[in-house]
């Protein structure tokens, strides 16, 4: 298998390059990181995230053959050669295929994503009905990889403002739980011309995510719960 | 609101409402331009001399303004990161569909006159 990967380490390499591969021990049941671990065996600087290698963590979120997605539960067979890997785009790269995730992070803090209640906490659970849970579902299995987000051209173009699908599928995801009581202020908090109208509803996220979640939808969810509180 | 003077949802909703209604009255024309056919510059003059119509021109002309403000702020938005370019052409794109509307609505005055 040939492989052509974006090499970039900022104590020794003065701009980036791509770097070509070859490995002979690849058989077709295996995926995209497990190639990438037996290409660590033959160069062990070349640098990427990996932990759970099954689609759980979202920690080798990368850019393959143009398209992110994540490498431990990418098959091998139909990936084109030289399958090109590249960092996740728009975020600042710390080493190869390794990106530096704190603007991320940081749109994801600025959706607080976790419940608000102002009533007294209940000594048991805060129940909710069958019906109330399953909003939920579609929203709350996001890994927080960052597949959509690095694939949005509206956080290439506003990555400080823009709050990007990731964030924006969380913030759905408290403002359409029964069991919170800051959905005034959360759409409130939202209704700037860059945190959520960048959406152009270009669908790259839906795209590219590896949970097969819909960011478009819950965006579009967002507005539609803004224009009823408007009325 | 972390840009003042910019807001998100009552352009997003302005520019749907203005979306429909230059939509339904292109058609209006275009059918109208169809069935009345020939239809010469005199009966187009004369056409927006009745006040019903002169005022759903003028609420054309209002929706299409909104509309290409609110499109081409999004652009803007986009692709001019730096806020001195922003301002400059959010002003050039304000004074020019401010100047197109004045004249617009000039020509819809005029009409009364001849």
């Amino acid at each position: 298998m040939r492989l052509r990967i974006y090499r970039y380490n900022p104590e020794t390499d003065k701009k980036p390059y791509m770097q070509d591969y070859q490995l002979d021990n690849v058989s077709s049941d295996m995926m995209l990181l497990d190639v990438l671990l037996l290409l660590k065996e033959q160069d062990s600087s070349l640098g990427f995230r990996r932990s759970c290698r099954e689609g759980v963590c979202g920690s080798d979120g990368m850019n393959i053959n143009g398209t992110n997605g994540l490498a431990c539960i990418t098959p091998v067979t139909g990936l084109k050669e030289p399958v090109e890997l590249r960092p996740m785009p728009r975020l600042p790269v710390i080493r190869d295929l390794i990106v530096d995730m704190d603007q991320f992070y940081k749109q994801y803090r600025d959706v607080k994503p976790f419940l608000d209640v102002k009533d007294p906490l209940p000594e048991v659970e805060l129940k909710q009905t069958p019906e109330e849970r399953d909003k939920l579902d579609g929203l709350y299995e996001c890994i927080l990889c960052g597949c959509c987000t690095t694939s949005c051209p509206s956080f290439w173009w506003n990555p400080d403002k823009f709050l990007g699908p990731a964030a924006l599928l969380q913030a759905a995801r408290f403002i359409g739980d029964s069991r919170d009581q800051a959905t005034e202020e959360r759409l409130q908090a939202l209704d700037d011309p860059f945190k959520l109208f960048r959406c152009h509803t270009i669908m790259n996220c839906v795209q590219v995510c590896p949970k097969g979640l819909n960011p478009t939808k819950a965006i579009g969810d967002i507005k539609k719960a803004m224009v009823k509180k408007s009325m | 609101m972390s840009s003042p003077g910019l807001q998100g949802l009552r352009p997003w909703i302005i520019q749907r409402i203005s979306a429909v209604f230059i939509a339904v009255f292109i058609i209006y024309i275009f059918l109208l331009a169809l069935i009345s056919s020939p239809f010469n510059s005199n009966d187009w003059a004369a056409w927006v001399a009745i006040p019903y119509n002169n005022i759903f021109i003028g609420l054309f002309l209002i929706a299409v303004l909104w509309h290409a403000w609110i499109g081409i702020r999004d652009i803007v938005l986009d692709y001019i990161p730096n806020v001195v370019g922003r301002l400059l052409m959010l002003t050039l794109v304000g004074s020019t569909l401010t100047g197109s509307g004045l004249w617009g609505f000039k020509a819809l005055f005029m009409v009364f006159i001849k």
